[in-house]
C-alpha cells in the first residue's frame, strides 16, 4: 500500500486535516507538539487506497529533535508527502517546505488557515506560488473542511523536478525571495486578541491574568460539575435507577454471593450509592454519578484553554519556576493533563527534550497530581466536612510536587534545557472542535476508565466475600494504625487504589473516619502508587528501571508524608 | 562595529532590534535558524525576563518565547 506522509510544522492544524482526510479524529490542540504518537490512517486517492500517516510536527529536517528524527526516518520510504502549511505565517513553513521538495518525492501543499490569513490581511497569490514550488498549491480551512476535496483530487503521482541543493541560509534566502513575489500584507491595527495575547506574557499582566485564568477554570469547573451532579445525575440515580435496583434487590436472597456483588450492603435498611459497594449500585454511581460530570467539566474547560491558544503563555510565566524542579515551562502540559487523568500526562511528557526530564515530569504526575476520578471523589466524600479539609490535600500535594521536584534536580545528573517554544495567536475555538475533541476524550473515559471502576468494586466485593481482606487487614495493621493512625480497614482501600483510586476513596467513604484520617489517608492514596492503567504507562515510557525508581520515591515519600501529617493534625 | 552589539537581554521590551551573530553550540543555532532567528533577522522584543524567565520575541508572523541564557547568547544592535 502507498505511504502518504502528513507534514508541516507544529501547530499548523495538521492534526485537524488529518482527521478531513481519514475521518478518524485525532487529538489536536492550539499549541506546537501536539501529536507526540504517530497517528494514522486511511485515505482514497485516485481510487486507491493509502495509508496516511500523521508526522510529529517539524520545523525543520535536522535530526535536532526527537519529532525530527521520526520525521527524517519516515521520509525515507515515503511514496508522498502532503504539506500542510500555515498561510497566516508563510515564512516559517516555506523554509520546511523548500527542504521537503529535496527530497524528490510526490507532495502537494495545503495552504491551511485560509480563513485567518485573509482575515488578517494576508494576500497571498496562489498561482505564482505553485510555479514557484512546482508542486500544485491548494487553499484549505481544515476546521470547516474547505479545500480537502481539491487536495485529495489534485495529489499528484509524480515527483516534482530536482530542486537544486541548498544550504540552510540559502533556503531562508530563497524563501524571503518567494514571500516578496507571492504574498503582501495589508496594513492594520492590532487586534483586541493580540492586545490580549501580549497581556498575557508581559510578567506585569501575565501574573495576574493566569492567577485569574486559573481560578476561573477551577471554579468552572466545580459549578459544572457540581450542577451537573445535582441537578442532572443525582436525580436520575435517586428517581430512575433506585426503584428499578429496590425492584430487583426485592427478588434476591440479602446477603447471598449475588446480592452482594450485585447490590452490596443495607445501609439503614436502605440502598446506598456511595456505602452500599455494589457493582450496581455504588460501582455504577461512582463511574457516572460522581466521576463522570468532573471529567467532563475538567475536558471541558482544558480543551478550550488549549484550542484558544493559553497554554504556551502559561508556560513561559511558570518556565522559572519549572526550572526549579529541573524542567522547563513547557513541562505544564503533562501537570495540567494530568489533573484530568495521569495516564495522558505521563504521555505528554514526550514534548519534553530529555530522558532526565521525562523522568522528572512523569514522577512528580504519578505521585503529586491527583487524577479527576480522585478528586472529584474527594470533593464527595471530604467536601461536606468543609472546604478546608479538601484544601489541606491540594495544599500537601503541591509541597510535595515541589520538593521532590527540587530532591531529584538536585540529585539527578544533568540540568535542564533552556526554553525554546512557538507562542500562538489566540484564536477564538469554534464550538464544533471542542465538542469534537470533548467527545473523544468522554468516550476514552466511557470505554477505559468505566470498566476499570467496575472491576475494582467486583474485585472488592469478592475479596471482602472470600474474607481475603481480613488477612491481608492484619497483616498490614501496624503501619496504618501505629504510624498513620488510621484503621486497618484504611489500608485495603489504599491498597485498592492500585485498580482505582475513585473506587478507592469510595472504600474509605464507608469507613466513618473522622475529617483528619480522610485527609491523611487521601492524601497518602493520591501519593502511595498509581493506578495499573498509570503504571503500565509508566513503564513504557520511562522504563523498567525508571518505574521502580519512581515507585520507591512514592512509597518512601507516601509514608513520611502521612506520618507528618498525622503528627501535624 | 563590535562594540555596539548588545546581548538581546539587554534590550528593553518593545524595542526592534536586528540579529547581527548567535553564539553558541550547533544545537541551538540549528534550533533558532529552523525557527528563522538567524543574522540579519528583525525582531521585537514583546516581554522583558521576570525572575530569569524566558523573553518573548516577535519576528516576522510569529511569536517565540526564548529561555534568557539563549539571549544572552543573542547579539543585536538597533536599527537605523
Amino acid at each position: 500500500m502507498k505511504r502518504v506522509l502528513l507534514m508541516g510544522n507544529p501547530n499548523v492544524g495538521k492534526s485537524v486535516v488529518f482527521s478531513r482526510l481519514t475521518g478518524v479524529h485525532v487529538t489536536s490542540a492550539n499549541y506546537p507538539g501536539t501529536t507526540v504518537e504517530i497517528t494514522q490512517g486511511f485515505m482514497t486517492v485516485n481510487g486507491e487506497r493509502c495509508l496516511l500517516i500523521d508526522v510529529p510536527g517539524t520545523y525543520g529536517l535536522h535530526a535536532t529533535s526527537k519529532a525530527e528524527q521520526i520525521a527524517v526516518e519516515m521520509l525515507k520510504d515515503a511514496d508522498a508527502v502532503i504539506n500542510v502549511v500555515d498561510a497566516t505565517n508563510l515564512e516559517r513553513n516555506l523554509h520546511l517546505t523548500l527542504h521537503l521538495l529535496q527530497h524528490g518525492i510526490p507532495m502537494i501543499v495545503a495552504l491551511n488557515i485560509w480563513d485567518d490569513a485573509k482575515h488578517k490581511g494576508i494576500h497571498i497569490d496562489v498561482e505564482r506560488l505553485e510555479k514557484e514550488l512546482s508542486v500544485p498549491v491548494v487553499p484549505t480551512v481544515g476546521i470547516t473542511g474547505e479545500g480537502i476535496k481539491e487536495l485529495v483530487e489534485r495529489s499528484p503521482a509524480k515527483p516534482p523536478a530536482a530542486a537544486r541543493e541548498m544550504t540552510e541560509e540559502d533556503r531562508w534566502t530563497e524563501v524571503g525571495r518567494i514571500l516578496n513575489e507571492v504574498q503582501s500584507l495589508e496594513h492594520r491595527h492590532h487586534t483586541f486578541l493580540e492586545f490580549l495575547g501580549d497581556l498575557s506574557v508581559k510578567p506585569a499582566t501575565g501574573l495576574p491574568l493566569a492567577a485569574l485564568v486559573l481560578t476561573a477554570s477551577f471554579m468552572l469547573i466545580r459549578l459544572i460539575g457540581e450542577g451537573l451532579i445535582g441537578y442532572v445525575f443525582e436525580p436520575i440515580f435517586e428517581n430512575w435507577w433506585r426503584p428499578v435496583l429496590e425492584a430487583l434487590a426485592s427478588r434476591m436472597e440479602p446477603g447471598s454471593l449475588l446480592y452482594t456483588l450485585l447490590i452490596g450492603e443495607l445501609v439503614n435498611g436502605e440502598i446506598d450509592f456511595i456505602q452500599s459497594f455494589g457493582l450496581l449500585s455504588t460501582g455504577l454511581f461512582v463511574g457516572f454519578g460522581m466521576v463522570f460530570p468532573y471529567v467532563f467539566s475538567f475536558y471541558l474547560v482544558l480543551s478550550y484553554l488549549e484550542d484558544f491558544g493559553y497554554l504556551p503563555r502559561l508556560a513561559v510565566l511558570l518556565d522559572t519556576l519549572m526550572h526549579r524542579l529541573g524542567l522547563h515551562g513547557w513541562a505544564v502540559i503533562p501537570m495540567l493533563l494530568g489533573f484530568g487523568c495521569n495516564v495522558p500526562g505521563i504521555l505528554a511528557t514526550r514534548v519534553l527534550e530529555n530522558r532526565r526530564e521525562r523522568l522528572i515530569a512523569s514522577t512528580l504526575v504519578s505521585i503529586a497530581v491527583p487524577c479527576a476520578g480522585l478528586q472529584a471523589m474527594m470533593w464527595g466524600i471530604l467536601g461536606p466536612f468543609g472546604a478546608q479539609y479538601v484544601a489541606m490535600v491540594y495544599g500537601t500535594l503541591f509541597v510535595v510536587w515541589i520538593v521532590i521536584g527540587r530532591i531529584l534536580n538536585r540529585f539527578l545528573a544533568g540540568g535542564s534545557p533552556e526554553l525554546i517554544l512557538e507562542i500562538p495567536p489566540y484564536r477564538v475555538p469554534p464550538f464544533r472542535t471542542v465538542g469534537v475533541k470533548l467527545w473523544r476524550r468522554m468516550r476514552g473515559y466511557i470505554k477505559e476508565a468505566v470498566p476499570f471502576v467496575l472491576g475494582g468494586v467486583l474485585v472488592v466485593n469478592l475479596l471482602h466475600f472470600l474474607k481475603i481482606f481480613d488477612f491481608m487487614a492484619e497483616a498490614m495493621a501496624p503501619v496504618f494504625t501505629k504510624l498513620l493512625g488510621l484503621p486497618q480497614e484504611a489500608g485495603l482501600a489504599i491498597l485498592m487504589g492500585f485498580f482505582r483510586k475513585d473506587v478507592a476513596v469510595g472504600m474509605l467513604g464507608a469507613l466513618d473516619l473522622t475529617p483528619y484520617q480522610l485527609v491523611i489517608s487521601v492524601t497518602v492514596l493520591a501519593m502511595s502508587f498509581p493506578c495499573v492503567a498509570t503504571f503500565v504507562v509508566l513503564a513504557r515510557e520511562i522504563g523498567v528501571a525508571g518505574l521502580m525508581k519512581a515507585f520507591a520515591i512514592m512509597l518512601v515519600s507516601s509514608l513520611i508524608v502521612g506520618m507528618a501529617l498525622n503528627i501535624l493534625l | 562595529m563590535t562594540e555596539q552589539w548588545l546581548a538581546l537581554t539587554d534590550v528593553p521590551a518593545g524595542e526592534t532590534v536586528r540579529v547581527c551573530a548567535i553564539e553558541g553550540g550547533q544545537g541551538v543555532q540549528g534550533r533558532l535558524l529552523s525557527l528563522g532567528i538567524r543574522a540579519g533577522v528583525n525582531v521585537t522584543k514583546v516581554s522583558d525576563s521576570f525572575a530569569r524567565g524566558p523573553i518573548v520575541i516577535r519576528h516576522g508572523q510569529m511569536q517565540t518565547a526564548l529561555g534568557r541564557g539563549i539571549c544572552q547568547k543573542i547579539l543585536v544592535e538597533a536599527v537605523r
